[in-house]
């Protein structure tokens, strides 16, 4: 009975201020959208980004006359090195395989000699790979004895890391406006709602009611506006997938079919959004048109 | 079973109360007469615990006014049926809703809820009325569902602030003498009025509040 209650009075509520739990719904819908795609366009440079931390090499080449027992030494200095991952050595003849694989030549019918220097092909591990922390190591690298050079791509690090910092920061920002005009939007339907019914909730004090009893149709009228809203973003979402997917494709070359989890993740979002809105809003506005003894 | 002890109420513009001492007793019918502004209504609210003493304490069964929290405010308004001037019904729930809210507040099952409003609204002659919505109610009408919902839940004490206040001179008496049954019934009422013609002939105990302050008990 109580239950039926609190849902009849909910459906009066959300009835009683139908164009402002509209306006909500729709704010939260398109919010919640564009949300939801810088959301997974944030996460899916992210990846990239890992995904390139996680390829990316150092080529150490040796000196041309190093001797065995020198370039033991080189790979025992290496293993010290704690930032490295895995190491792996690219001999003068695998060198030459490697140029032939890549431009069809053999480097001894051009110049009749190997000239391609022993090396080492080091990993970091994915946490290492920022920029000083690279310089650092390319530092402890060129100080060992049998080490002629050392390359790395220095300006592609440094790049990612420009451009993903200030995509994350834009994202970032962009993701915290919405979610703070989506609470503003739940938050006022509810504080409508609370000052419209302000005698209910006098009269319910009267007789005795608890905190839940009187809180609940208001939170529940927050999840209402929160899931609908949801679950509008999601149709958005699902409506724009085609023109999503080609520009994915054309841009990431990701492919969006894994956009189909994202219903449940802006039905979620809209649901959480919506009880926290509410609850606060509720506990403040009941709060203020309440008696002390609250 | 209700007793005020030396209780004073200070208003910012008014003095609500002043060294107030005066008790109620189990199952009493009391009238609380004066003009309006002699502080009835204050009296009243102190009982609800809607306002406390600035001075003084009032005690109310097990409950008083020097310690009571918030929860406990709520199961001693379970207690008391208070019914008002102005009936302060949910208007867009029906006379049903509106009786069996006190029930539904304390969880009792949905059979009971039925049984037991029913029977009520049968006494109070409103039982056709049942689905009616409380916005829709005449003034004496909505007064009954008002003294309905107040005595449904069993309570001690009913407190009637200036109950016949908005109606007419005939439905002042139905209510009036709904409160006097309710009385013989063996609940306590306690009825704050300034209409003297309407209990002239009655025998209870009146009390004489002016400024704020008890003439006679």
């Amino acid at each position: 009975m109580r239950s039926f209650y609190i849902l009849k009075q909910t459906v009066y509520n959300i009835w009683s201020a139908r164009v402002p739990v509209m306006i909500a719904i729709i704010t939260i819908g398109i919010s919640l959208s564009v949300l939801i795609g810088i959301a997974e366009i944030t996460y899916k440079l992210y990846s990239t980004v890992e995904e390139i931390r996680k390829e990316f090499e150092i080529d150490i080449f040796l000196e041309p006359e190093i001797s065995s027992s020198q370039r033991a030494i080189v790979e025992r200095k290496l293993k010290n090195i704690h930032q490295i991952k895995s190491y792996k050595f690219v001999s003068k003849e695998d060198a030459a395989k490697i140029f032939f694989k890549e431009f069809g030549e053999n480097i001894f019918d051009i110049l009749s000699y190997n000239p391609l220097p022993a090396s080492y092909k080091i990993k970091l591990y994915g946490k290492m790979t920022h920029v000083e922390i690279v310089d650092n190591v390319v530092k402890r690298i060129n100080k060992i004895n049998g080490v002629d050079e050392v390359k790395y791509h220095s300006d592609l690090l440094i790049l990612m890391e420009k451009y993903f910092l200030i995509i994350m920061i834009i994202g970032g920002s962009i993701i915290f406006v919405l979610l703070l005009a989506m609470n503003i939007f739940i938050r006022n339907t509810i504080k409508l709602s609370v000052y419209s019914r302000r005698s209910q909730i006098f009269i319910l004090q009267l007789l005795g009611s608890g905190k839940i009893f009187l809180k609940s149709p208001f939170i529940l009228e927050g999840l209402f506006e929160g899931l609908i809203g949801g679950f509008f973003a999601a149709a958005i979402l699902y409506f724009f997938h085609d023109i999503a997917y080609e520009t994915a494709i054309y841009l990431f070359n990701y492919n969006l079919k894994e956009i189909n989890y994202l219903w449940g993740i802006s039905i979620a979002v809209g649901g959480i959004i919506g009880v926290f809105a509410s609850s606060t809003s509720v506990n403040k506005f009941v709060r203020i048109f309440a008696k002390d003894d609250y | 079973m209700i007793k005020f002890s030396n209780v004073s109420v200070d208003y910012p513009y008014s003095e609500g109360l002043s060294n107030v001492n005066v008790e109620f007793k189990d199952k009493e019918f009391a009238f609380v007469l004066g003009p309006t502004g002699s502080g009835k209504s204050t009296l009243l609210r102190l009982i609800y615990m809607d306002i406390y003493p600035t001075n003084g304490r009032v005690d109310v069964k097990n409950w008083s006014s020097k310690k009571i929290t918030a929860r406990k405010i709520r199961k001693l308004r379970k207690n008391i049926g208070i019914v008002f001037q102005d009936f302060r019904l949910i208007q867009n729930l029906s006379v049903f809703e509106n009786v069996a809210l006190p029930l539904i507040i304390n969880g009792y099952p949905r059979k009971y809820i039925k049984r037991k409003v029913e029977a009520i609204l049968d006494e109070i002659g409103l039982l056709n009325s049942l689905r009616q919505k409380a916005g829709t109610l005449s003034k004496g009408e909505a007064q009954r569902v008002g003294i309905a919902r107040a005595v449904v839940k069993n309570p001690f004490v009913i407190l009637a602030d200036e109950p016949t206040g908005n109606l007419d001179p005939d439905s002042s008496v139905t209510v009036f003498n709904l409160l006097r049954k309710i009385n013989k019934l063996g609940t306590a009422v306690i009825m704050a009025t300034h209409d003297y013609l309407l209990i002239k002939d009655a025998p209870n105990r009146r009390i004489l509040m002016d400024n704020g302050k008890i003439l006679k008990k």
